[in-house]
């Protein structure tokens, strides 16, 4: 008995002993801003935080050289300039977020974007993080300045793979081109497998796409990771580009990792225009050709998807099939339009076959003036 | 196989500390004073941890020993009634499951599968469990000092040989931030981890403990060890502080 009562009195002891051997709280390392907003006379959407890179769509006419912006950063952080202080938008502006701890520094560019890009011909690859090698296409405005608009699955594959090779990676530039110096390049291999007991990735397919490729829930939920779309201001009437397509020629897998056999391997090439809302600022993996705020779809059509002959690009020129009579209103509603590709069809499900390559370039969105 | 030549070669040097010097005949007679041999169980309780306790552990939910324990065989050799020196041979079991709030934890995991493994490394914030279960074969050399009949104390150092590692556990309901505290951010409702492949294959460091002699034959004993060799190498980055053995074993001794 007393035995017992020793060693009940002995365990409290011991935890007792280890809960009071907690230290006070670490000063928070974390340098972020949370939120960004302008005033409603001036943004036509919310503002997309990705990475150290925020991009908010403005109205046209606007004027941008006095706007105080609305922030929230991480608590006990600071940033400079300070929160009220007006700034002028018309260019780029930097801001620098130091964590509460001190050890810690975020800078973040914000680029108000008025207008929206049409023509892609993936001439300009940079480095979106210092830490990782992979790179992603950039477009530039008519000041010349910076604009992510373009994401990709690599932002996820940098999580667990860290190749000092940029080509590596499934999407990569490619200098194989129907104009300029480089293409877009997009392969699917192997995945990781099992990640830590959460997601089984048995594929990895290159995927690229307008908008923006959110980590925060792409363990839970993979598919509403990329963020599809970039702001629409004019009336999509065709999608028109260069691409070629070769179909891997091992087993296709299935998102379980086993084989489906006779299964062959298509690209995804196509373009969605739909009307963003409150609830839905834009549509992800699980509701790009099926959301009913889809105004109009421009989708490789299913033999050319399978592969094209030979080496060369084949040019392609689809007009978008639009699913509503609803009158396409720029002043009473806001617009995106997302362009996505990948080397498998079905990649964001993590399925498709090993060594299948797509290679787009030239891509041009004919619209309405 | 190896393992199997390890237990001989022990088993044979615990012989031959107990009982290789052969007493004389004429010595034989104070056997019971000079020689003693005891074996005991005990039942452990304590943790794997890092010491001190990092400012990144928030908060202890709860600790379960388990069912953990000791059982061993020690030979004491008496040089004068109160001085003596103690080795002996047994089987650890230090078991240990903790459940715990971190803050900003930093981890590098490896992940994934065959040519497609990875590093995953970045700062963890949420709930932790550790389950930690580590069989040793445990070589004791103690002194003893026994002030009063009833009491012996011992202090000295052991070595100890892993033969059943295991250290596995979950993050759950938290958030990585991917390569440190300012980049992405990733929500994890629920992930696992199994280190068992890593922790090292051995231990030592210093144990003391207490004997009380409650009849001629049997002992209540309370033993206290503290591992000096970290649970893993020095390369392995999955756990960024160094992880102890701090256990306190409580039992019965029976003299043989």
């Amino acid at each position: 008995m007393r035995h017992w009562s020793g060693m009940i009195g002995l365990a409290l002891a011991v935890w007792g002993g280890m809960s009071s051997c907690i230290q006070s709280e670490p000063a928070n390392p974390e340098a972020d801003i949370l939120a960004f907003a302008l005033p409603g006379e001036i943004a036509l959407t919310e503002a997309v935080i990705n990475r150290n890179d925020i991009s908010i769509t403005v109205r046209k006419d606007a004027d941008l050289t006095a706007v105080v912006p609305i922030i929230s950063i991480t608590e006990g952080a600071t940033i400079s300039p300070a929160i009220g202080t007006p700034c002028d938008l018309s260019k780029a502006v930097t801001y620098t977020v130091t964590s509460e701890s001190g050890a810690y520094q975020k800078e973040y560019t914000v680029m108000a974007i008025a207008y929206s890009f049409y023509q892609f011909d993936f001439e300009h690859w940079e480095k979106l993080d210092n830490k990782y090698h992979y790179q992603t296409p950039i477009e530039y405005n008519m000041e010349n300045e910076r604009v992510f608009y373009w994401d990709s699955g690599n932002k996820g594959i940098a999580l667990y793979q860290q190749h000092t090779d940029p080509s590596l990676y499934p999407v990569h530039k490619t200098n194989v081109s129907v104009a300029g110096q480089y293409a877009a390049e997009m392969i699917t291999s192997k995945g990781p497998g099992n990640i830590l007991g959460i997601v089984n990735i048995p594929i990895a397919a290159g995927s690229l796409f307008t908008g923006n490729f959110n980590l925060a829930n792409v363990m839970k939920d993979p598919l509403s990771a990329t963020e599809f779309g970039q702001s629409c201001d004019e009336r999509p009437l065709r999608f028109t580009g260069y691409y070629k397509y070769k179909a891997g020629t091992g087993d296709y897998i299935d998102p379980n990792g086993k084989v489906l056999p006779g299964v062959k391997d298509s690209c995804a090439v196509y373009s969605v225009f739909f009307k963003t809302d409150e609830k839905t600022p834009f549509l992800d993996g699980s509701t790009i050709l099926s959301h009913p705020n889809i105004v109009a779809v421009a989708i490789l059509p299913s033999e050319m998807r399978a592969g094209t002959p030979g080496d060369d690009f084949v040019p392609f020129d689809i007009p978008f099939t639009y699913y509503t009579n609803e009158p396409v209103d720029f002043e009473r509603n806001h617009y995106k339009l997302a362009v996505i590709l990948s080397s498998s069809f079905y990649g964001d499900r993590y399925e498709g076959a090993p060594g299948s390559v797509l290679v787009v370039d030239e891509l041009e969105v004919i619209t309405e003036k | 196989m190896r393992k199997r030549q390890l237990y001989t070669v022990l088993l044979f040097l615990a012989i031959f500390l107990s009982g290789g010097f052969s007493p004389s005949a004429k010595a034989q007679q104070e056997t019971n004073k000079e020689w003693e041999f005891k074996v005991y169980a005990a039942y452990n309780l304590g943790g794997t941890m890092p010491v001190p306790l990092p400012a990144e552990i928030r908060k202890i939910r709860s600790w379960n020993p388990g069912f953990g324990g000791t059982m061993a065989f020690h030979v004491s050799r008496w040089f004068t009634p109160e001085w003596g020196i103690t080795t002996g041979l047994g089987i650890d079991l230090k078991k240990m499951k903790i459940k715990a709030d971190v803050l900003y934890w930093p981890t590098s995991l490896v992940v994934g599968e065959g040519d497609q493994t990875g590093v995953f490394t970045g700062t963890f914030s949420g709930k932790n469990t550790t389950n930690t279960r580590n069989g040793y074969l445990v070589l004791p050399v103690m002194a003893a000092w026994r002030p009063v009949e009833e009491w012996t104390f011992r202090l000295g150092g052991y070595i100890a040989l892993q033969q059943d590692p295991l250290f596995e556990g979950s993050a759950s309901d938290g958030y990585i931030r991917n390569g440190g505290p300012t980049g992405d951010r990733i929500n994890v409702e629920q992930a696992s981890f199994d280190f068992s492949d890593e922790v090292r294959k051995y231990d030592a460091g210093l144990i003391l403990s207490a004997d009380w002699k409650f009849n001629r034959k049997m002992a209540l004993t309370g033993q206290f060890s503290w591992g000096f060799v970290p649970l893993f190498p020095a390369h392995f980055e999955g756990v960024a502080y160094k992880m102890y053995n701090i256990y306190f074993a409580l039992g019965i001794a029976y003299f043989l």
